[in-house]
């Protein structure tokens, strides 16, 4: 292998490197940004689906306590119901986030209105109703929404969580440290020439087109919808949202990185392909330009190539 | 002759950065993550996980009652 293949191969390990450390810290900016953040997910719980979800399930729950204390299931529903749960749902993603008990009567007042809900309910319909029974199945009936909102993973959660919003961080500014090193690395290797915008550009566009590949595989297998992060089905749905979108937004970063890396390319290109031009022209200049000598008129080309046979004998 | 060699070797350097790298760097990485998700990743939470001290649900503490035991002996 000569000394030239083994630079070219020295270089391209140094683009590729680089483009490592891009894709890490364009990742994990995104991850701290995104996903790893509360407010994020809210956007995402909005939706009708998890809404229904949680009915079902706290529907579930309330019919079992029906059963045992002798109250009314309906009184439930009547109690906590639909509109009550989507304006309340918005709250699940800080009960995942903060890795303990999350209690929703105190935020929500969900005790007061199954006390005064299922009180509504009887009088509407014109049913006594026995007011030991009812304190009694206030308790259960809290309980079971507040694990209807909650997730029983909270530990795991909350690490995972954490890796997200913290250590992408340290990783995010560790990535470019690395970066800027290996940047001022290809600067130095190619002598602040034209030609470090190649290995720049063949970086950019390495960590570009690995994040939109990452987006379009995600696209096809739906990756993060069978992601199962937590144990409460409504959840999962809106982080599933939630890592959707954050694959969409590295595509967008991705294709930055492509239009950036491509448009460096096509300068280095152009930029070499100009200069070939004018050696070129100036050649043909000095190959028709003729001066007086000693051994008679001769062309500028000609006393350049003697002068240069001269230095190399 | 030099000068269109010299070109088609700018042109092949160009499309070989711009293109056949960057393309073959995408597949591996997108191969290795399949490959990681597939053997599972560890700081992926299993959501099967049951910890009942860590539920959301407002747990039912069982504490000692002074007054309760004073009762007892005083009885």
């Amino acid at each position: 292998m000569n000394s030239r293949t083994l630079f070219r191969i020295k270089g391209t390990v140094c683009d590729l490197l680089l483009a490592v450390f891009i894709l890490m810290f364009i990742v994990t900016v995104a991850m701290s940004a995104t996903v790893g953040n509360v407010g994020f997910y809210s956007h995402f719980l909005n939706n009708k689906q998890i809404t229904a979800e949680l009915k079902t399930a706290l529907d579930e729950e309330t019919e079992s306590i029906a059963q045992k204390t002798g109250i009314e299931q309906k009184a439930f529903e009547f109690a906590v119901g639909q509109n009550k749960i989507s304006t309340v749902q918005k709250e699940m993603v800080k009960s995942a986030f903060s890795g303990s008990d999350y209690n929703y009567s105190d935020s929500a007042n969900i005790e007061n209105c199954y006390r005064d809900g299922i009180t509504e309910f009887y009088r509407y319909n014109g049913m006594e109703l026995d007011q030991t029974t009812l304190e009694d199945a206030v308790p259960l009936a809290c309980k079971a929404f507040n694990e209807v909102m909650g997730i029983k993973n909270n530990i795991e959660f909350s690490q995972f969580t954490h890796f997200l919003s913290k250590t992408s961080i340290i990783l995010a500014v560790a990535s470019l440290i690395f970066a800027l090193a290996l940047c001022f690395r290809v600067f130095t290797y190619s002598g602040g020439r034209t030609k470090m915008y190649s290995h720049y550009a063949c970086a950019l566009l390495s960590a570009g087109v690995t994040l939109v590949l990452l987006f379009v595989l995600n696209v096809i297998t739906g990756y993060t919808s069978k992601l199962y992060l937590t144990d409460n089905k409504a959840l999962n749905i809106a982080l599933s949202g939630g890592f959707n979108a954050y694959f969409l937004i590295e595509a967008c970063f991705g294709a930055a990185l492509i239009i950036a890396g491509a448009s460096m390319m096509l300068y280095v290109g152009r930029y070499y392909r100009h200069k070939a031009a004018k050696i070129k022209q100036e050649q043909e200049i000095n190959n028709s330009v003729y001066v007086a000598s000693a051994y008679g008129d001769v062309t500028i080309g000609d006393i350049a190539k003697g002068s240069s046979k001269e230095n190399n004998g | 002759m030099t000068d269109k060699k010299g070109k088609d070797s700018l042109s092949r350097n160009l499309r070989t950065k711009g293109i056949v790298i960057p393309v073959l760097f995408a597949v591996t990485v997108v191969l290795i993550c399949m490959l990681l998700s597939n053997f599972g990743l560890g700081f992926l939470p299993s959501g099967t996980h049951d910890d009942a001290l860590t539920t959301t649900a407002t747990t039912e503490k069982t504490e000692f009652d002074e007054n309760e035991f004073s009762h007892i002996v005083q009885d």
